[in-house]
């Protein structure tokens, strides 16, 4: 007999090389059940997925190739399409490609992540992007349910060199000003990305991840 | 833009939070758990916790620290091998503050960076100055060669090691909230890429002030000034109010 899974269970991807357990902590302080998901099997059991990452883009689709998670994934985003978010590296794994590696992304989303600094093209902006910013939602749309009741203005911790960036404009539904405008929120139907950190970020980040748990 | 950083310092011996005066006559300020959990409580940006009791690593309290606090985390103290490094970030801290290690082990500090990325390498290096006004590099238990260097070497030389950023801790100024001694800048290279950090000394916001102000300075730390009140220095949690912090970020250039 299998346990029937709530919507507020959310399988935490654990690639083995990032520290997932601030993302587990921060599920379950807003009321979610976290469980890490480092198999096939148990991304095909999983109501909702957070795809958490730090580290190298390369290094990250290497070892969910070596997993065997992408099919599995793919099946997820785009078949059954249940809710995903991309937190930081799992955001741009989101994307076709990364000027930091040669691999090629999850692709589920029509951006390409560029690096910051040759995107900025500015000494007086420092990589990485790191600490606090304001992040500034993008007209209210359909797709705002994960910034519905985050306190303004809204701060978020960000350490990234490298960020999407999207042709759609439709798709991004957060900016941050860092020298440039940077698209570091996007949402498009069942699919969420952050470039920031929600789950080091006080209740701006917990009330974001608690938005993601409620998601019905 | 990119909010100045201020963060607050907290220090434990043995597992309990003291804070000391010029690395001595330690002040007893009570159980980290509940300080971090106020310190959460208002929102601090950042929060540094730096173990001085020179002894191995204590895996568990870093655990029970880190589940109070939602915001990054840079944990200093008893880090000597790539495991322990491994079990400060599995514990949920962003970065880790190295001392000794760049002193007496300069490969590992390449090793890690090269593994987890120069954004979770912190340098904490404490400055002492001589009679003569001189400033040079401290520790209280090292007798490495590394000690008698140029600071203005020996920071590009923690750049080139693979740190993300240098926490520079003025010794003498410790808790004594009078000012910070900030000529110790005229000292550091100009040339340095990465953040510097500066702790020692503040004991009011214009101290916050003039030290943001500086065009080295990514961000100033307090031990003393958010943990403890007035000149009886009586234990007590604090942070900057939205009132200060305005007046701070309008004061800055």
């Amino acid at each position: 007999m299998v346990a029937k899974r709530k919507m507020n269970e959310i399988a935490v991807v654990d690639l083995g090389i990032s520290n997932v357990k601030s993302v587990t902590k921060a599920i379950e302080y807003v009321g979610g059940q976290a469980t890490l998901a480092s198999t096939k099997e148990e991304i095909k059991k999983a109501r909702k997925i957070i795809l958490p990452g730090v580290g190298s883009f390369d290094e990250a689709m290497s070892r969910m190739k070596k997993l065997d998670l992408v099919g599995a994934l793919d099946e997820k985003a785009l078949l059954q399409k249940i809710p995903i978010m991309g937190i930081c590296l799992g955001y741009q794994l989101m994307s076709k490609g990364s000027e930091e590696g040669q691999k090629p992304g999850l692709g589920w989303v029509e951006s390409e992540t560029v690096s910051l600094r040759r995107y900025l093209d500015d000494d007086a902006y420092k990589c990485p992007h790191m600490g606090w910013n304001q992040v500034d939602w993008i007209k209210p749309s359909s797709n705002d349910i994960l910034f519905k009741e985050v306190r303004l203005p809204s701060r978020f911790y960000f350490v990234h060199s490298y960020v999407p960036v999207f042709e759609d404009r439709n798709l991004v539904t957060g900016v941050t000003h860092y020298g440039k405008e940077l698209d570091v929120c996007f949402a498009s139907r069942n699919l969420f990305g952050t470039q920031f950190h929600p789950e080091k970020s006080h209740v701006f980040g917990l009330q974001l991840i608690k938005n993601f748990c409620d998601i019905k | 833009m990119i909010r100045p950083r201020i963060i607050p310092t907290l220090s434990l011996y043995e597992g309990m939070l003291y804070k000391t005066q010029k690395f001595k006559n330690p002040i007893y300020l009570g159980d980290p758990y509940i300080a971090v959990r106020i310190f959460n409580d208002l929102e601090v940006d950042e929060l540094i916790v730096i173990d001085f009791s020179y002894k191995e690593t204590n895996f568990d309290i870093l655990e029970e620290i880190a589940s109070e606090a939602f915001m990054p985390l840079v944990y200093g103290g008893g880090v000597r091998t790539h495991d322990d490094f491994e079990r400060v970030i599995k514990a949920g801290f962003e970065k880790v503050s190295l001392n000794t290690m760049h002193l007496e082990n300069p490969q590992m500090v390449k090793e890690l960076a090269n593994k987890y990325g120069s954004s979770t390498l912190v340098a904490s290096l404490d400055i002492k100055k001589s009679l003569f006004g001189k400033y040079s590099i401290f520790h209280k238990h090292s007798k490495s060669d590394n000690l008698k260097k140029d600071l203005n070497d020996y920071c590009l030389y923690l750049e080139e090691l693979g740190f993300g950023e240098i926490l520079l801790n003025s010794v003498d100024k410790e808790s004594q909230m009078d000012g910070c001694d900030l000529k110790v800048l005229n000292e550091l290279p100009r040339e340095l890429n990465i953040p510097l950090l500066f702790q020692g000394g503040v004991g009011s916001i214009d101290d916050i002030i003039e030290v943001l102000n500086k065009n080295e300075i990514s961000g100033v730390a307090c031990g003393a000034f958010f943990c403890l009140n007035g000149k009886f220095k009586t234990p007590l949690i604090s942070y900057i109010d939205q009132e200060d912090f305005s007046k701070i970020v309008s004061s800055i250039q």
